[in-house]
């Protein structure tokens, strides 16, 4: 433990100190103040999207009291009690915060000079609640580490609360509580995980008579009643445009709006808030890149760089924009196993190739595509490189400055969010380049009667009224993932995607598309049975009220290079489960008995 | 039966699995093709016409289960008819299939095997397999009368 900062140690899939922040605010507590030390603009980084308010303390190497002392001054002064949490209990939870703040108010009214202090199996722990009488003794002690003076000499005062568990007396002082606290995060995550289906309100929904099993989560994921929350909250309390009103409401909306840029940024790792344009979803995104960056550059016989493998939105937008210049598309095949044929890139690198535009993740063959290789490979040409993130968002950590590409796309639907809002992701030092192909209101910095200058990037290129309500979800979509934490989310789809090869590859006549064995596979798994068409496995599936897709999955390409015209395709996400593949396999099995 | 055991009839399945008139025509007097963009599913007919007569017809394609046997009970149903009758048995079939049709028993002197497609009222979606084939069939009025090939 030495010479690391306990407070931002890693537990799952928050630190230490935005465990804390969280329950805290999740309880009745009415103010947070972070004192902080050692490391303070790291700590104030860390919790920059919380409502705490940071306080740095210069004086911290004097000792605890120093701390304490700069925390109780920043302490409103209505308040009715101050709470002393120490920023290590990373195991109590809100619920015991207000067991704790109910006894202190009950006895308040007898005695204004309470003090309320748990305790376990007749040990006293922590946090103490002092109240507001003691303010000004708080500050005056002379003792270095703690208030256990005050507590002693006011013992007729202090009433224990004796508590059911013993998170109250655990702290994480040696390399081994870490490890203990490291794996109880993991297993109350991991079971957060399991029990998600319930978070799906649409889950429990039934089709012809049967409970819903959702696996198109390719084409477009169930939402969380976390989301729909914030959408509903959005209209009842805040709803107004953004930019535009000077009261309350627009305020409100505005930071809401541009809070979720913010959000958004963070969450692929993007260098600041500004990099991230607000869309309608990936396919414009990718339009935008064609139209207002690339088209005006590009000459005849240029190359544009796609794969096989691409969904029609990263193919057709190219297509319109090379048919207006002259250019040609140029296309990496993929190999038998349906991974990209890197062999073949180099010579496709050719120095007339103004993009590279290739998906993160196949949406047919769940492929998951080298990025940073590829970047790296373009860039030695001096190559853009345009991902297509829309099937890797909600399924793996993405971080655009390790990609290195220099433009990344995805939509809001796809992970967990509502329909109507992407996300375009463009290196600074395209921005500028980036023209408007969209006029109107928000993106104008003057009009004048014949012309008009543009808002800075990225607002110049969201004219109208940007998707308001959309971004919020966005947001909620966003927390919701990192509450479940995405590697944990990565580790279930690839357990489900293991046990789904596993059982389909044993139904007779069934042939799966795409990568088997080492290759990394997201999610997603394309097959065949015999010569059934996927449409009619589709049908006998919704019978059962199992809802899989059946068709091209918009890569026509991709389908010819396969040799087939449709295939059914399963994807999965964070709340589906082994009983949802086990429910699959005896369907396929009645579709097979059914036409052959 | 149930609502799946409903879609796909036993008839629906026996000319799925051997379908009528599957192949093509040595010597055609048209060949016509047409896919639905929606699935990909995609049906080939050779015709045999006299005036607007249809003498012969084969069909070779990809599609589905209700595809298929649609196209395959077109074929047997369609042999010297000429295509004003052709219509009007599409249109009846589009009437069994239409989940807000009237079930018109009147209409029902067919006494055919387009009636095993009823199941499809409930998946509206999957009429335009079944409708596939005919629409392929029909393009060929378009072509005869743009040639002016009536006349021979």
């Amino acid at each position: 433990m030495k010479g690391s900062n306990k407070l931002l140690l890693p537990l799952a899939n928050k630190t230490v100190i935005e465990h804390v922040v969280d329950t805290i605010a999740l309880s009745k507590v009415g103010e947070i103040i972070v004192v902080s030390g050692h490391q303070a603009d790291l700590v104030q980084k860390v919790l920059q999207n919380r409502s705490a308010k940071i306080i740095k303390n210069t004086n911290f190497h004097t000792g605890m009291t120093s701390s304490i002392q700069t925390g109780v001054h920043a302490v409103s002064s209505n308040s009715r009690g101050i709470l002393l949490f120490l920023s290590d209990l990373v195991f109590i939870e809100s619920s015991e915060l207000n067991d704790l703040v109910d006894v202190f108010d009950s006895s308040l009214w007898q005695d204004r000079k309470v003090i309320i202090s748990p305790s376990f199996q007749g040990q006293s722990g922590h946090p103490v609640i002092f109240s507001a009488y003691y303010r000004s003794h708080l500050l005056q002690h002379q003792e270095p580490e703690g208030c256990w003076g005050i507590i002693q000499q006011n013992m007729d005062h202090l009433r224990q609360v004796p508590m059911d568990t013993d998170h109250v007396l655990q702290d994480i002082d040696t390399e081994t509580d870490y490890q203990k606290a490291v794996q109880q995060f993991n297993t109350r995550q991991k079971k957060c995980l399991l029990q998600a289906k319930a978070d799906f309100p649409i889950l429990q929904r039934k089709i012809n008579g049967k409970p819903l099993i959702y696996l198109d989560n390719a084409a477009t994921t169930q939402k969380p009643k976390q989301v729909l929350e914030s959408l509903i909250s959005f209209y009842e309390q805040h709803n107004s445009n953004v930019h535009r009103g000077i009261y309350k409401l627009s305020e409100e909306a505005t930071s809401l709006y541009e809070g979720a840029r913010h959000k958004v940024a963070k969450f692929i790792g993007a260098p600041s808030s500004q990099s991230v344009v607000f869309t309608r979803g990936t396919t414009e995104s990718i339009n935008l890149t064609a139209f207002s960056w690339l088209k005006p550059r590009l000459k005849k016989g240029d190359r544009i760089l796609v794969t096989e493998m691409e969904h029609h939105s990263n193919l057709v937008p190219w297509q319109m924009v090379a048919r207006e210049t002259g250019a040609q598309l140029h296309y990496l095949p993929i190999t038998k196993q349906g991974t990209l044929d890197l062999e073949s890139l180099d010579a496709l690198l050719a120095p007339n190739t103004s993009i590279l535009a290739v998906s993160a993740v196949s949406n047919v063959l769940g492929t998951v595509n080298p990025i940073r290789r590829l970047v790296e490979l373009a860039h030695r040409h001096n190559i853009p490189v345009l991902v297509d993130g829309a099937q890797a968002v909600a399924r793996q950590k993405v971080d655009v400055e390790t990609l290195g590409c220099d433009f990344f796309a995805f939509s809001a639907h796809k992970m967990y969010g509502p329909t109507g809002i992407g996300v375009l992701y463009c290196k600074p030092q395209y921005q500028q380049e980036m023209q408007p192909f969209m006029g109107g209101g928000g993106m104008i910095e003057e009009v004048l009667e014949q012309e008009s200058s543009w808002a800075e990037y990225p607002w110049k290129l969201e004219a109208g009224t940007p998707p308001v309500d959309e971004a919020v979800g966005l947001s909620a979509a966003i927390d919701y993932l990192q509450e479940m934490g995405l590697e944990l989310i990565w580790a279930h789809e690839q357990d489900l995607t293991d046990y789904a090869l596993q059982k389909l590859t044993q139904i007779p006549g069934l042939q799966v598309h795409g990568p088997l064995g080492t290759a990394e596979r997201a999610g997603v798994i394309s097959f065949q049975i015999g010569t059934i068409h996927p449409h009619d496995v589709a049908q006998v599936l919704d019978d059962d009220g199992i809802a899989v897709r059946a068709g091209h999955h918009c890569a026509q390409i991709l389908m010819n290079r396969l040799g087939v015209h449709a295939t059914v395709r399963v994807s999965f996400s964070l709340y589906n489960d082994y009983s949802d593949i086990d429910l699959l396999a005896e369907s396929l099995t009645k579709a097979l008995q059914l036409f052959e | 039966m149930n609502e799946i055991q409903q879609l796909y009839q036993k008839i629906i399945l026996d000319h799925h699995k051997n379908p009528k008139n599957y192949g093509t025509l040595e010597s055609p007097t048209h060949e016509l093709e047409k896919d639905n963009p929606i699935c990909g599913d995609r049906i080939h007919l050779d015709l045999k016409m006299h005036g607007f007569q249809v003498e012969e017809i084969r069909f070779t394609g990809m599609g589905c289960a209700l595809c298929i046997a649609s196209a395959s009970m077109m074929t047997e149903l369609t042999v010297q008819q000429n295509l004003e009758e052709i219509e009007e048995l599409l249109r009846y079939f589009k009437e069994i299939m239409d989940p807000e049709g009237m079930h018109n028993d009147a209409k029902a002197t067919y006494n055919d095997n387009l009636q095993a497609f009823e199941g499809i009222r409930k998946y509206p979606s999957r009429i335009q397999c079944a409708t596939l084939p005919w629409e392929a069939l029909l393009q060929v009025r378009k072509l005869i009368e743009n040639r002016g090939e009536a006349t021979i």
